[in-house]
């Protein structure tokens, strides 16, 4: 690609959405519903300090280890001044330590529950709720799964009430697209509503 | 390198020798979304070949996430390229701040969610 004899002045503006759940529950095809491009894979390095003594000689050491955590992601150009980019993002527990980098700037998330795994959304939500980011809760109904009452789904994650829960199938683009337009609906009534007060 | 921490996994020593043992910009705003663009003419000042291809790839507004997954590099690495890049005049960020996003983006973002 080479570089444009003149660069536009036009600016462009970039917004970012978090789809969250656990793994296996659809959040690369989720991506890939609503994405222009096939979903990229982007990485993020995080270095984990651990203490310890050291044995033979009762010292404190620290010990580094950077590992990564991939993500994979899409776009969907809204038009010349406007882009939306969708992370994937993993629910568990263990993945907190990059989501502060990866909700910063964020409109919003969907979280995408598996009724056979529950508990691997509660620590997503339980930061989402924290930091104050809007999130929609989307309960993606795999074939083999118990069918739970959405209210029993609400209570098992702790959300409060007016957290917009549905249920969706992550395989179908409408009906991914559809979990986005509930996040985008819901972001409108927040901003309409501040106005208003 | 330095008294920099040294990155333990094989696969990163390359990476942090890129930035010089740097492991985070100092620069705030670079998120993944955010998006960087080549300057026109500008090419010439780029240093390293990691530079040179972050410019290839910048002809049009790309974000950081993008270059991460076409550089094999992490989002830190990108980041810290990039603002190497921005001191040297190379390329432009379209700085994007969340907190101002009106309801005709919200708007516009609906129509094209709604098109699909």
């Amino acid at each position: 690609m080479s570089v444009l004899s003149e660069t536009s002045n036009r600016h462009v503006t970039a917004v970012k959405f978090v789809i969250a759940g656990g793994f296996g529950v659809g959040k690369t095809t989720f991506v890939g519903a609503i994405s222009e491009v096939e979903p990229l894979t982007t990485e993020a390095a995080m270095t984990v300090v651990a203490s310890g003594v050291d044995d033979h000689q009762a010292v404190a050491k620290t010990t580094k280890t950077t590992t990564t955590v991939a993500m994979d992601f899409g776009r969907l150009t809204v038009d010349d001044s406007l882009v939306m980019y969708l992370f994937g993002a993993p629910g568990q527990g263990r993945f907190t330590f990059m989501w502060d980098d990866l909700i910063e700037g964020a409109l919003g998330a969907v979280v995408l529950v598996d009724t056979r795994r529950v508990e691997d959304c509660f620590a997503a939500v339980d930061y989402f709720e924290k930091k104050g980011l809007p999130f929609v809760v989307g309960v993606n109904c795999f074939d083999s799964a118990p069918r739970y009452a959405l209210d029993e789904v609400r209570e098992a994650l702790g959300i409060l009430p007016h957290v917009p829960v549905f249920e969706m199938d992550a395989r179908h683009k409408t009906s991914c697209r559809d979990a986005l337009l509930v996040l985008l609906e819901l972001l409108v009534t927040r901003l309409t509503s501040k106005v208003a007060t | 390198m330095s008294n920099q921490e040294t990155p333990r996994q094989l696969g990163l020593i390359r990476p942090f020798i890129l930035t010089g043992g740097r492991t985070t910009t100092t620069r705030p705003g670079l998120r993944w979304e955010t998006l960087v663009e080549a300057l026109a003419d500008r090419a010439r000042l780029a240093k390293t070949s990691e530079q040179r291809t972050v410019l290839s790839h910048a002809g049009r507004p790309v974000s950081i996430a993008e270059l991460s997954a076409f550089m094999h590099l992490p989002t830190q690495v990108v980041a810290i390229l990039v603002g190497d890049l921005l001191d040297i005049g190379a390329i432009r960020i379209h700085q994007t701040d969340p907190v101002e996003i009106e309801l005709s983006a919200l708007t516009r973002m609906i129509q094209r969610v709604r098109a699909l």
